[in-house]
């Protein structure tokens, strides 16, 4: 029993990993930031908005929730060998953005065309075997028909060496000031200030909020966040955040355009090498051990953040914080509540109140809920780490903005 | 003589047409199509619904019943809190996707689960085969099967081809619901 809960997070843990690739980071079918399903039909990443509108297709395709079902070693693997990338270049392969006029995505009923066209009709599906006959097969790392940041691909190995610090103490990142890779420029700070907004909007998938929140400036930064919040499922996987968050910090200083797979991965590779040799040495093993232990995040937190910005570290400590009911996104709940027609005399409802709040995307819940064991020692790690790396960027004049807060 | 014939009317059709809502469950596993036939029988209409997180509510008006049907989200980890919503409920609905031949021991299963509960010891269940309107769907006597509905005891049941996008079968299985739970007030 306990083994299969095990091997269900395993699965989770692989699924946001899957979810944190840069192609995978929007709605295949919308292009929304931020997808909170997965739809199992065709293998893609897609945003809330479209999974309802994939069950009304005919036949319908099969949708499920990234944080609100569970998935079998098979399904991952599925997914795996998908994706976006692959679902792109298969269901939209002989589709020519220039030719075709332009889809007003915030238009319910063209989106809706669009995708009878494409998955109904089949109008632009290209065979899997032909579209990928000059590529190397596993579409997941196969064609570069998205453009996207790729310091924004999640480096796997950048993820290691936390994640195995984890399972001991936690300790605080430091990040040299000389010769940071993550050393932010003016652009990276400006796209951290506007990731504060936009990121949760993003996996929340409140419309209203994201449509407010792209900004070509902040793409790099924001499309990273989602993925790593999304890791926050599991303690371990929260770990990833880390070199997610320095990394999307970097992000547009690094490498803001893509031209091929091969320079890709070339950055990528250098990305890794540099958060291998840079960031593993500079961990300070002595500064974090008594934190680690520490059961309440709030009064830490906002000791460890006031020094550099007393309120937005407060602030932002907050989601990460251990009583993520009391400060994040109070209005996201209620929200909810009411779209739902909450009404005061349901009985079940104090029980409810965590559903819509990780529902929605918000980890803090999701974390806590299914894992009814971890809640302390898993929270008790993964808050540190994003802090932490506000404290090394913190440090450094030009970013005074942590890209989480 | 007029004013206590009016009187004994009066409670006559109080006795008859209880204004006090009912209380319907609108259970199922996800994609089945619970929100979609919540929306065309409170509004006639189909609407894209998308997954439901948390719960809708409605009340319907349908032979002098007042139905207050709660749609719950039925995704796997939104199942185990199906039972808030169990007290006090006078009948079920439970709508199956006659098109999932994958899951629907996954439906016999959480149907099953979920009769055990004291709450609903005796309510009627109705059993909405969805999606008739789609090719090669499972019929409803196939579906009946599949759920084991033959082995279920101590309460009325019946199970209705629905489609909701055609708004099919929907008021037949609401006449059927209302019905049973009529007679179970006259007391």
């Amino acid at each position: 029993m306990s083994s299969r809960r095990k091997q269900e997070e395993k699965n989770l843990q692989l699924l946001r990993e899957q979810a944190a690739l840069a192609p995978n980071k929007q709605c295949l079918d919308c292009g929304q930031r931020g997808p909170t399903y997965v739809n199992m039909t065709i293998g893609s990443f897609v945003c809330t908005s479209c999974s309802g509108r994939l069950r009304g297709l005919t036949p319908p395709h099969r949708v499920k929730s990234i944080s609100m079902a569970s998935f079998s070693a098979e399904e991952i693997e599925f997914i795996k060998q998908r994706g976006n990338e692959w679902c792109k270049a298969v269901w939209l392969g002989s589709f020519d953005s220039s030719r075709h006029p332009a889809i007003d995505m915030k238009d319910d009923s063209q989106i809706k065309d669009f995708m009878e066209l494409k998955y109904e009709k089949k109008r632009y599906y290209v065979e899997p075997s032909v579209a990928f006959k000059d590529k190397p097969s596993g579409g997941g790392g196969g064609g570069s028909s998205q453009p996207s940041p790729p310091a924004a691909v999640e480096p796997p190995p950048a993820i290691k060496p936390l994640s195995k610090l984890a399972g001991a103490h936690v300790k605080p990142i430091v990040l040299g000031q000389n010769g940071d890779p993550f050393s932010p420029t003016g652009r990276a700070a400006a796209s951290a200030a506007t990731a504060q907004t936009a990121n949760f909007a993003n996996f929340a998938n409140f419309d209203a909020l994201n449509a407010a929140a792209p900004q070509p400036g902040a793409r790099p930064a924001t499309s990273t966040a989602p993925g790593s919040f999304a890791n926050f499922g599991s303690p371990a996987a929260a770990l990833s955040a880390v070199p997610l968050a320095t990394s999307s910090a970097a992000a547009p200083a690094a490498a803001p355009t893509s031209s091929s797979a091969a320079d890709r991965y070339a950055a990528l590779k250098e990305l890794d090498e540099v958060l291998k040799s840079e960031v593993e040495p500079k961990i300070d093993w002595t500064a974090g051990a008594a934190r680690g232990h520490e059961p309440a995040g709030g009064g830490g937190w906002a000791a460890f953040g006031s020094p550099h910005q007393p309120a937005p570290a407060s602030n932002g400590a907050s989601p990460y914080g251990q009583s993520p009911q009391q400060h994040s996104f109070p209005a996201g709940q209620f929200t909810h509540h009411a779209a739902n027609g909450f009404s005061p005399d349901m009985g079940g409802l104090s029980g409810y109140g965590g559903v819509p709040t990780s529902s929605a995307g918000f980890l803090p819940a999701t974390g806590g809920w299914p894992v009814p064991g971890q809640p302390a020692s898993g929270w008790g790690a993964p808050p540190h780490n994003p802090f932490m790396s506000n404290g090394g960027l913190a440090g450094s004049p030009a970013n005074p903005h942590n890209p989480f807060l | 003589m007029g004013l206590l014939l009016s009187r004994v009317l009066e409670s006559l059709d109080g006795l008859v047409r209880t204004r006090q809502p009912v209380r319907i469950l609108l259970l199922g596993l996800d994609a089945a199509g619970k929100t979609t036939i919540l929306h065309r029988l409170k509004l006639g209409e189909v609407v894209t619904t998308i997954p439901t997180i948390g719960f809708n509510v409605e009340t319907i008006e349908y032979r002098n019943i007042s139905f207050t049907v709660w749609d719950v989200g039925g995704q796997k980890i939104l199942r185990p809190l199906w039972h808030h919503y169990f007290s006090n409920a006078k009948g079920l609905i439970y709508v199956v996707d006659s098109l999932d031949r994958e899951r629907v021991q996954e439906a016999a299963d959480e149907l099953a689960d979920m009769l055990q509960h004291d709450e609903l010891r005796h309510i009627p269940v109705v059993v909405m085969a969805n999606k008739q309107d789609m090719p090669r769907v499972m019929s409803p006597s196939e579906v009946t099967e599949r759920l084991g509905m033959g082995k279920m005891t101590g309460r009325p049941w019946h199970v209705q081809a629905t489609s909701a996008t055609q708004g099919e079968g929907l008021y037949e299985a609401l006449d059927w619901l209302s019905r049973e739970i009529s007679q179970s007030r006259q007391y």
